[in-house]
């Protein structure tokens, strides 16, 4: 297996590391600009969420979820090579009930308008009720008894999770007030995937052709890259 | 218990043998039976392929329904049914009639993400004859098992294990101590009880 990229680069096809360029949605001038991943960093730790209440926080970094969803949702432009990896990825053509055929990025489009966003953190919904409309129901009983909030209190570095085939994403608000825009629309994007297909990341690594080294962040990065670059 | 478990596996090891050159163009029925990490059968929906391998390199990937014939011959079974791990199984058809059994063990929707932890104590004659080399082995996948050297005390820990059917071993330098059959229940944290 080759060595992890070093953070803040991603291998290319061609085996070679290189930096991953983080488009930053401006919302005064509606345009992103790209930024290299150290520079967006070091714009993070100085930005953080000081001087917010728990309370103020959390409804800040769920307006930051909602606009950034109406973003994916509205955007008009997406390139043929996002279209191939939203393709790859395992969204497929369907046929919508109005008769109209939608293609990938028109799927995860309508997912973005109709995706709720909730606090993860204090959330008491039962974890195994983000598995039971997957395509295996019964491994949902192998679901530990923890509800959603158990599982971002007891492992840190989960940012959001996704019920497989629904319409609710759960966030971290501490995480979701430090991202940039163009990294929260690649989150975002990741979240809804979950949603439309109700795949797990091991799937849609292997849907994508990746080993996960980062977890969840390496698929992340990837639509990042194809998608909003 | 433990006799199903080598049933299985026996059955496992006489898939992977070679067919013999004469049993070329001879077709076999293949039957997958897709199990959850307890061996409780599953129901749902599941995508389950296989690619030829010819001179140790497989093939185009094909579809196929969990009951096929194929012919004899060397294949690559894939076998995937969200939220589970993708399994991929290495099989040989060189008989009119194969069950191979998948068991999915449950992903978690955002990787990584820490499984179970299992704590447990050496029972005192073990700690004694210092087996202390403690192994904790699925008991439908072989890909599936963990190790941990037991403390001064016994008491030994396995992080990040998946919810299922064990087999726990303790070893040492007088061989084996322990065999014991236990289940990994889907909880965050639970102590073994050992006799
Ligand atoms: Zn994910």
């Amino acid at each position: 297996m080759q060595a992890p990229c070093p953070l803040g680069q991603y291998r290319e096809a061609s085996g070679y590391c290189v930096p991953v360029w983080v488009a930053v949605w401006d919302y005064s001038t509606h345009f992103f600009s790209n930024v290299s991943y150290d520079t967006w960093q070091s714009g993070q730790a100085e930005e953080g969420s000081a001087g917010r209440s728990p309370g103020d926080e959390t409804n800040y970094a769920l307006s930051v979820a909602s606009e950034t969803a109406s973003f994916v949702a509205n955007r008009p432009y997406w390139s043929d090579t996002c279209q191939k990896t939203l393709a790859d990825i395992g969204i497929s053509v369907a046929d919508l009930p109005s008769g109209l055929t939608a293609d990938p990025i028109s799927r995860l489009q309508l997912a973005a308008g109709s995706v709720v966003f909730l606090d993860g953190t204090t959330s008491r919904a039962p974890l195994g009720d983000l598995y039971t409309n997957s395509a295996v129901p019964g491994l949902a009983a192998l679901v530990p008894l923890q509800t959603v909030a158990d599982v971002f209190a007891g492992s840190p570095g989960t940012r959001a999770m996704t019920e497989l085939g629904g319409n609710r994403i759960w966030i971290r608000p501490s995480y979701f007030n430090q991202i940039g825009s163009g990294w929260a629309a690649a989150v975002v994007m990741h979240e809804l995937v979950h949603n439309i297909i109700g795949l797990t990341d091991d799937d849609l690594a292997r849907n994508l052709g990746i080993t996960l080294v980062n977890g969840s962040r390496d698929i992340t990065v990837r639509l990042l890259t194809d998608c909003l670059n | 218990m433990v006799r199903m478990v080598l049933l299985l596996l026996g059955a496992s090891v006489s898939l992977l043998s070679q067919v013999p050159l004469d049993e070329a163009g001879k077709e076999g029925v293949l039957q997958v039976l897709i199990v959850d990490s307890f061996g409780k059968p599953l129901q749902g929906t599941f995508a389950v392929s296989v690619r030829e391998v010819v001179n140790g390199v497989p093939g185009k990937e094909v579809r196929i329904a969990p009951k096929v014939t194929l012919g004899y011959g060397t294949y690559t079974l894939t076998v995937r049914g969200s939220p589970a791990y993708p399994v991929d199984k290495k099989i040989t058809i060189d008989r009119r009639y194969q069950l191979v059994v998948v068991p999915l063990f449950l992903a978690p929707i955002e990787s990584p993400w820490e499984g179970n932890t299992v704590r447990g104590r050496l029972p005192a004659g073990s700690r004694d004859r210092r087996c202390t080399y403690v192994r904790l082995l699925s008991a439908l996948a072989e890909t599936e098992y963990a190790e941990a050297a037991a403390m001064e005390s016994g008491d030994f820990v396995f992080q990040n294990i998946k919810p299922g059917r064990y087999i726990l071993v303790t070893l040492g330098d007088v061989g084996i101590c322990d065999v014991v059959a236990t289940d990994v229940l889907p909880k965050h944290e639970q102590e073994l009880t050992l006799p």
